[in-house]
Formats: C-alpha cells, sequence, structure tokens
C-alpha cells in the first residue's frame, strides 16, 4: 500500500542512505517503501529464505549475514549510513546492532523496533528512537475510544 | 542520452540500477539477467555502457567481458559486485575502459562512475581518430589496413558518431570502392545531426 505521505516524499527526491536490519514483515515493507520513495537502502538480513519474500519491483540492495557481526554491517557499508532501523524480533539483538551502529559506526540517526514495552526507556536512554507496537496499538485505541466519547456526548462538534 | 545495459542475476540490482540510471540520465536502460542474453543482444545492438555483475548465473562476469572484447565489443563497462577479489579487477582492468563499483552503493557514487567512463570514452575515441587520420593520409601500403581496424574499434565505443562513417568513407575512396564509400557517407550524414561534416583535425562533439 502507498500512503499520501509516501507519494509526497517521493516528490522531494530525498537521497539518503538506509540500513534496514531484519527481513521480517516489519522490516520488508519498510525497506520496500523506503526504496520506493527513492532512498538508497540496503537489508541485512540472516537467513537467504527471508529475502524471497520481497516484492518484486524492490529496488535495493541486501546483505546476507548476522548484523551483530561488525564485519558484515561493514559489508553493508554502515560508515556511510545516514540512518539505520532494526526491526529484528528480538530485542537484544536490535539493542546491539543500534549500539554498535551509533558508537563504532557513527549512525546519527538510529530506529529500533522495540517489542517489549518495558525496554523502551533502555532504548531511549541510549539515543536509540524506540518504536514500540505495543504502545502504538494502546495510544490508537485509546484515541479511538476517546473519539467514540466525544461523539456519543455530542462533544466533537 | 545514452544506450545503457545492465547484466546482473539479482531482480532487486536490476530494478535499482534500472532506476538510478534513468534517472541520472534520462534514458531507458535495457536488462538481461544472464550473459548468454547480454551477448546476444550485443550482437544487434550497440551500446553507450553496459554494466555487470562479477557473479552471474551462466559464465561468471569477466569471461563475459573478455568474451565481449573477442567479438569486437570495446564499450566502457562498469563491473558491479559485493565480492570482487583483488585478482577479479586485475584481470579485468586487461579489458578497458573498465571501472569497477562495489555494492551497496548510492546514486551519486554510480553517476560519478558512469561519467567517468564516457569521459574516458571520448578521450579514447579522440584518440583512436588521430591514429586512423595519421594511417589514411599516409602513403605506406598496408596503412589503410591498419586503418580500418581502428575505425572499426571506433564503431564499436561510439555507435551513435557520425565520425566512424566519414572515416570508413574515405578509407573506401581511396581504395576506388565508390559505391560502398558513397553508402557510408549518406549513413554519416543521417547520424550527423547538426551537419558539421567531417574535417581533418576536427574536434569531437560530446553527446
Amino acid at each position: 500500500m502507498v500512503t499520501i505521505e509516501v507519494m509526497k516524499l517521493k516528490q522531494i527526491n530525498y537521497r539518503l542512505y538506509v540500513i534496514v536490519v531484519g527481513c521480517g514483515r516489519v522490516g520488508l515493507e519498510v525497506a520496500a517503501r523506503l526504496s520506493y520513495i527513492g532512498f538508497d537502502v540496503t537489508i541485512v538480513e540472516k537467513s537467504p529464505d527471508a529475502l524471497s519474500a520481497l516484492p518484486e519491483d524492490y529496488g535495493g540492495f541486501t546483505t546476507i549475514g548476522d548484523a551483530t557481526e561488525r564485519d558484515v554491517l561493514k559489508r553493508a557499508k554502515a560508515e556511510k549510513a545516514d540512518l539505520l532501523i532494526t526491526t529484528t524480533g528480538d530485542d537484544p539483538t536490535n539493542y546491539f546492532v543500534s549500539l554498535i551502529g551509533s558508537k563504532i559506526f557513527g549512525i546519527t540517526n538510529v530506529l529500533s523496533l522495540v517489542r517489549s514495552k518495558e525496554n523502551v526507556a533502555l532504548f531511549e536512554k541510549s539515543g536509540i528512537r524506540a518504536i514500540s507496537p505495543i504502545s502504538l496499538t494502546i495510544d490508537t485505541f485509546e484515541r479511538s475510544i476517546l473519539e467514540g466519547v466525544e461523539l456519543a456526548t455530542g462533544d466533537g462538534k | 542520452m545514452i544506450d545503457v545495459l545492465v547484466v546482473d542475476d539479482e531482480r532487486h540490482v536490476r530494478n535499482l540500477l534500472v532506476k538510478m540510471i534513468s534517472n541520472a540520465f534520462e534514458c531507458t536502460p535495457r536488462e538481461v539477467q544472464n550473459a548468454e542474453d547480454a551477448l546476444k543482444i550485443c550482437e544487434k545492438e550497440k551500446f553507450d555502457l553496459i554494466t555487470t555483475d562479477i557473479k552471474l548465473e551462466d559464465i561468471d562476469g569477466i569471461e563475459f567481458i573478455r568474451r565481449l572484447r573477442l567479438r569486437g565489443v570495446f564499450t566502457p563497462i562498469l563491473i558491479i559486485s559485493a565480492y570482487a577479489t583483488p585478482d577479479d579487477i586485475a584481470s579485468a582492468c586487461r579489458f578497458a575502459p573498465i571501472d569497477y563499483l562495489s555494492k551497496p552503493f548510492t546514486q551519486d557514487e554510480l553517476k560519478k562512475k558512469i561519467k567517468g567512463l564516457l569521459e574516458y570514452r571520448k578521450g579514447s575515441f579522440e584518440r583512436y581518430l588521430r591514429e586512423a587520420e595519421g594511417f589514411i593520409h599516409s602513403n605506406v601500403p598496408g596503412d589503410l589496413d591498419k586503418a580500418e581496424q581502428i575505425v572499426r574499434i571506433m564503431f564499436s565505443i561510439m555507435p551513435s558518431s557520425p565520425t566512424p562513417h566519414y572515416l570508413m568513407g574515405e578509407i573506401l575512396e581511396k581504395r576506388g570502392n565508390e559505391e560502398l564509400a558513397e553508402l557510408h557517407r549518406k549513413a554519416a550524414r543521417a547520424l550527423d545531426l547538426n551537419e558539421r561534416g567531417y574535417n581533418r583535425g576536427d574536434e569531437i562533439e560530446t553527446d
């Protein structure tokens, strides 16, 4: 699915170099959209099979290997990256890769998927922007419920 | 406007190269996924640039380049690979004009490499031109044959230039084959969009 935001970004024609770690459901979609916008994207993924799920029109690179190994990130040219996105299903892995990215390769912008809500604070303390699906879901629920209340009581008018 | 052929077995890299090259040079590159198809296309069509991976489905990239050169195709080649060893690069260098770009790369890096190769091509074209002129106008027997060989290389490095046709016309005229000479002059005029004609020692137009 292509959102209006993506269409807008496509017109601006940004050209950042982004490394996406993990080619699961989240990583795959993020990488595909970023490449569609026109970013230079490399996906780092441990299992070659996962990469076969990439859409036909994905225009970017793939590096096969374990991102917690420094050599693998080097092969993905992490020192040139403007943005690192870690999307594996394991918080410790995401944390470790994010830290290597920022401390060793000097990537200034690091975004990470954080599965467990309790870990968000730890990520943020280390300068990693954390995206927690659970928090996002709860926030969305809350907003929808409040909107429902406003509609029911007529305050929303 | 340039004609580019992209050879890579990885679908995603092909997508990317086609996208980047068409963005940077306003053209529509052709793409194939193996060396066999690439060689077939190169027999029929002329390109200004070919990009190829080192690892291909059928034969390896270096062998592909070697076969191209053996068939008299001297198109500039950009090798794009993540795994090229120094040995690979050294053996590829024999088949100049050639350059190497390691994966992953950004659009700007790719653009720079392609520009460099096209510049180099212009330089070598000019050197060949001076050499061919020298042979055409010398009266040593056998020099016309040498000139013809050089002009054939010029054809393959700049297929859309009228200059090799003009030169071929002169060579054939000197040999007394007026009919064929006229054909080449006609072809030259058809390619010569600005109708500059050709005079000995002229500067080459950039495309």
